[in-house]
């Protein structure tokens, strides 16, 4: 068989051939659709523009979650130690690593010499701290540490930042690159204090221009002096006895502790002193990621309480947040409230909370009722220091430049959303009233727009559509919203049949009876006898 | 100016300017029926199925064996959509592979939507055959194979054996009805032939 006679074979086969009948209900279906308005088509792209914008907003978020699980996978194994120490000869050190409720807690325990850290952001969870007999360090980054008979005598952060936190002493110390903390040797006068107890006064300050604190002896919590100001430790530690603790010029930028007096270093009269090293404008908070945030989070160590900021995430931020030790009262900051990080985009943790953000973002307006602090401007003192009249920031870091302090805010309490209308149903209450107060085209726009929806009521306000619309001899779309209620409406709809009487009246209207004539014949079994009854009129 | 010479009727006024007849108006292109279409003309969509239908019906009948309500929805589906996208015309092609290349598209969705169950439908009647007794009935015999052998045949396959042996349209309107490259029409066009021939003369065997 040549392919000839396999066309003329095809071409024999029957065709349909529609009778004038057919081609006339179906130009008048095609007409009557056409002169709907598109919304359909339009309505059509827009669900599939939506779904594929939420598609492809899903996979951003699928691959950004992975390239950040991907990220701290490479960054900090979670079976391997997190910290790289390298230690003096003469050190006296144990590293530890036990699982933890929330990861993993890795100790570096020095009791002698001097040890050097580099640990790399943890993962959410994990901690990494370096204890000795009297202090606590804890950060992300390279830090050294010198611990003398247990006791931990010198700190110096090379990059990154740490936190400092000594037995006794409730307020938390942060060190940021470049930053030496050290424990000072109290002089041979002071040695010969019969008995340093919470009435002792502060010990004179080195710089007779400065006077001294007058917090001295009174440091009881909310009125107590910013942190950085040295405490006196262990073995007997006296409150507020170093608030007016020398404190290292800024030229001063020995990393070693200096030669201890002999004799001098009893414990008792040790306190500890903030050794600022020169180093470049601190830039401003939020600026980027590293030493220049780690830079904007120390240009606040007036800070009465443990920046969270500091870590590096919300869940280690928490971490930070609960020290062995209870906070100090902090005016407006409410006991037990997770402190969100201080400085915004400071912390990959502020991006996980939102609702912190929103509040680190509010314009900063003095003193907030029930929400802390905030600085009226860059770089003011934090409220609960000024409060209590210590001695301000630049008292403290005379050679760095005041930066913005950043604000500490709590979460506020978000009511839970209380909205329980719908944008379906207000359109079509809105749509509903317009029908009875006989606003036709107003009800048609506010319906169709509840029929836009999902639900019910949205095929509710379908039907009510095309109600209005044939009220307002907008016979076409009422059709088209008709076949449109018909498609949706569920088969126990009672408005079915209604609706199906409506149509075949509609599109025998304007001459299609055969087309009509299905609808009838559909209204006919309708179970409400109006409906039907109604129906097999007409087809009668 | 010299006046014109008086008609024979005898009429005295000669008219200046002659009378405007109710004239036909000049009937317009598929094209300027499409572009009216664009601009929201129902009319011209009227027109324009008035003037095509038919060929659309064919064309979903071969391509599809279905319910006359069926065929009804797809023909005016083709319409409509040829209404929305009135606008996207360029013009590569006649108006009439415009409609073909949408009632293909709208047949294929259908099928694949569908999934068709074709045991329901009657067989065609064989088109009656000149000839002998004997050549019409080896004729509506090989007419019925050929039938069952397209409702078995891939639907590519059958939409390049309607297109190019069935409508005679030029393999490259056809592989641009169908989106797909000449090659690939030919290759699909030459398959289902081999197809249908095997059918019916298999069937004979």
């Amino acid at each position: 068989m040549t392919d000839d006679t396999l066309r003329d074979l095809g071409k024999q086969l029957p065709t349909d051939r529609p009778d004038a009948a057919r081609t006339d209900k179906v130009r008048a279906s095609l007409l009557a659709a056409a002169a709907a308005p598109a919304a359909r088509p339009s309505r059509r792209w827009l669900l599939v523009g939506g779904g594929f914008a939420a598609g492809a907003l899903a996979a951003a978020a699928a691959v950004t979650l992975l390239v950040r699980s991907g990220d701290e996978s490479a960054v900090a194994p979670a079976h391997e130690a997190y910290a790289h120490v390298e230690s003096s000869s003469a050190a006296q050190l144990e590293h530890t690593m036990v699982p933890s409720a929330t990861g993993t807690d890795e100790v570096v325990r020095v009791k002698a010499g001097t040890v050097r850290l580099a640990v790399p952001p943890t993962r959410a969870g994990d901690r990494v701290r370096v204890a000795t007999g009297d202090a606590e360090l804890e950060g992300s980054g390279a830090y050294e540490v010198v611990v003398e008979a247990d006791r931990l005598a010198a700190v110096t952060v090379t990059s990154g930042t740490a936190t400092l936190r000594l037995a006794g002493q409730q307020q938390a110390v942060f060190l940021a690159a470049g930053q030496t903390w050290r424990a000072t040797v109290q002089t041979a006068e002071l040695a010969i204090a019969p008995d340093p107890t919470p009435s002792q006064p502060p010990p004179p300050s080195p710089d007779p221009s400065r006077p001294p604190n007058p917090n001295a002896g009174a440091d009881s919590g909310a009125e107590r002096a910013p942190s950085i100001q040295a405490t006196p430790r262990l073995p007997t530690p006296s409150p507020g006895v170093g608030s007016g603790a020398e404190r290292a010029p800024a030229s001063q930028t020995a990393t070693r502790p200096p030669p201890p007096t002999p004799g001098a270093d009893s414990g008792a009269e040790r306190a500890a002193s903030i050794q600022t090293t020169p180093r470049p404008p601190t830039p401003s908070p939020g600026v980027g990621p590293g030493a220049e945030r780690a830079a904007s989070i120390q240009t606040t160590p007036q800070a009465p309480t443990p920046n969270p900021g500091v870590g590096s995430g919300a869940e280690r931020a928490a971490s930070l947040q609960t020290p062995p030790r209870p906070p100090p009262p902090s005016p407006g900051v409410g006991p037990g409230a997770p402190r969100p990080p201080t400085t915004p985009g400071a912390d990959s943790g502020a991006e996980r909370t939102p609702s912190r953000i929103a509040d680190v973002d509010a314009p900063a307006s003095g003193t907030r009722p029930g929400n802390g602090a905030r600085p009226a401007v860059p770089g003011s003192r934090r409220t609960s220091a000024t409060a209590s009249g210590a001695p301000t920031e630049t008292e403290l870091t005379p050679d760095v430049p005041p930066a913005p302090a950043p604000a500490i805010s709590v979460a506020k309490p978000v009511a839970p959303a209380v909205d329980p209308v719908t944008e379906t149903e207000r359109h079509f209450r809105a749509g509903a009233a317009a029908l009875r107060a006989n606003r036709l085209a107003e009800a048609a726009a506010e319906l169709a727009a509840a029929a836009a929806g999902e639900g019910p009521l949205a095929v509710d306000g379908r039907y009510y559509q095309a109600v209005a619309l044939i009220r307002a001899k907008r016979g076409a779309e009422a059709e088209r919203a008709l076949v449109q209620f018909l498609d949706k409406a569920p088969a126990s709809s009672t408005r079915r049949g209604r609706a199906a009487v409506m149509l075949a009246k509609l599109i025998a209207d304007r001459g299609d009876a055969a087309g009509a004539r299905g609808w009838y014949e559909l209204a006919a079994k309708d179970p409400d006898p109006a409906v039907s009854a109604a129906a097999k009129a007409a087809l009668r | 100016m010299a006046a014109k010479p008086t008609p024979a009727t005898g009429a005295d006024i000669i008219p200046l300017r002659r009378p405007q007849l109710a004239r036909p108006a000049p009937e317009l292109s598929d094209e300027a029926l499409l572009a009216s279409c664009g601009v929201g003309d129902p009319a011209a969509l009227g027109a324009l199925f008035d003037r095509h239908h038919e060929a659309v019906y064919r064309l979903i009948s071969r391509l599809l064996r279905a319910e006359p309500t069926e065929t009804d929805d797809l023909v005016q589906l083709t319409f409509l959509g040829a209404w929305q996208s009135a606008r996207g015309y360029k013009g590569k092609g006649s108006v009439k592979s415009f409609l073909f290349g949408i009632a293909a598209n709208t047949v294929r969705r259908h099928f694949r939507a569908t999934r068709r169950r074709l045991d329901a439908l009657a067989d065609p009647p064989p088109a009656p055959s000149p000839g002998t007794p004997e050549d019409a009935a080896v004729t509506a015999q090989h007419l019925r194979r050929l039938a069952a052998a397209l409702d078995e045949l891939p639907h590519d396959l059958r939409a390049a054996y309607v297109l190019c042996d069935l409508e005679d349209l030029p393999g490259a309107e056809a592989a641009r009805i169908l989106d797909v490259r000449e090659g690939t029409l030919w290759r699909r066009l030459h398959d289902a032939r081999r197809a249908l021939r095997e059918a019916i003369e298999g069937g004979s065997s």
